[in-house]
């Protein structure tokens, strides 16, 4: 939801000079995810802008896949003053039923520009296939 | 919880309330953290998916407009089966104060979040005053 910022407040920490609207966004901790389908592969996307590859973990486990990780705030030494707030630091997981079989061994993952990317390659069983007609 | 002037954190939900509050149709609004360090004031812009180049950062007295459109996320071929991202460019307007020297700003873009340092001018840089 987006959040109303009080101008009015007489208290200097909740009015903010650099701020020009009304309302503010606030980011939520658990990362927004699509899913996406092809012919051989299903997709993962999850939005986790600030994360850094250490700090994700991801496990398939009984047809669940699980995507676990922490945003960790940067340069704390130099902070003087937090003067607003709307991004979460906090740990996230998300755990999402696997869309199909999956061939385990091929799945992979890349991270960048805060958008990590699992591609989930289907199985021989799933993947679509022509029947000749004799 | 508040420490160090910190603000609390409200939860995003996803309500009418919410999308009316978007000042252009075709943009999202990025969630940001200001805060203050002995040199410069840093705004911490979450960007994900926009690609580097695309981003702009313009400077006007009073104001920092940041912009950045995203890349395409997916091939044509792909089917979209469940969808909680936003495809939409970011789009967000800052007011400056005088306090800031606009010839000295700094941006960088890593892990999706764009950092810009607004250099302070030296008159409100923090002093030590020693005591004799």
């Amino acid at each position: 939801m987006f959040v109303r910022v009080n101008f009015d407040q007489p208290f200097t920490d909740l009015v903010n000079e650099f701020l020009t609207e009304e309302y503010v966004p606030a980011a939520s901790s658990q990362p927004a995810v699509d899913v996406a389908e092809n012919e051989n592969q299903s997709i993962i996307v999850a939005e986790v802008p600030g994360v850094k590859k250490e700090d994700i973990s991801i496990s398939v486990e009984n047809g669940w896949l699980t995507v676990k990780g922490e945003r960790k705030a940067v340069n704390t030494e130099d902070v003087k003053r937090v003067l607003h707030r709307e991004i979460a630091y906090e740990p996230f997981q998300r755990s999402i039923k696997l869309p199909h079989q999956v061939n385990v061994n091929q799945i992979s993952a890349e991270l960048q520009d805060g958008i990590l990317k699992i591609s989930l390659p289907k199985a021989e069983e799933v993947r679509p296939r022509t029947i000749e007609i004799k | 919880m508040a420490k160090n002037g910190e603000v609390a954190l409200v939860r995003r939900g996803n309500n009418a309330l919410a999308r009316r509050m978007e000042p252009l149709e075709d943009f999202v609004t990025p969630a940001a953290d200001i805060y203050e360090t002995a040199e410069a004031f840093v705004l911490s812009i979450d960007m994900p998916g926009v690609q580097k180049e695309s981003i702009s950062v313009q400077v006007e007295p009073g104001q920092l407009q940041v912009k950045g459109l995203i890349g395409q996320l997916y091939k044509e071929t792909t089917n979209l089966v469940y969808s909680e991202i936003r495809k939409a460019s970011f789009y967000r307007k800052f007011n400056i104060g005088s306090g800031i020297d606009s010839e000295n700003i700094r941006a960088n873009f890593e892990n999706g979040v764009l950092s810009v340092a607004l250099q302070k001018h030296e008159s409100t840089k923090v002093r030590e005053i020693p005591i004799k």
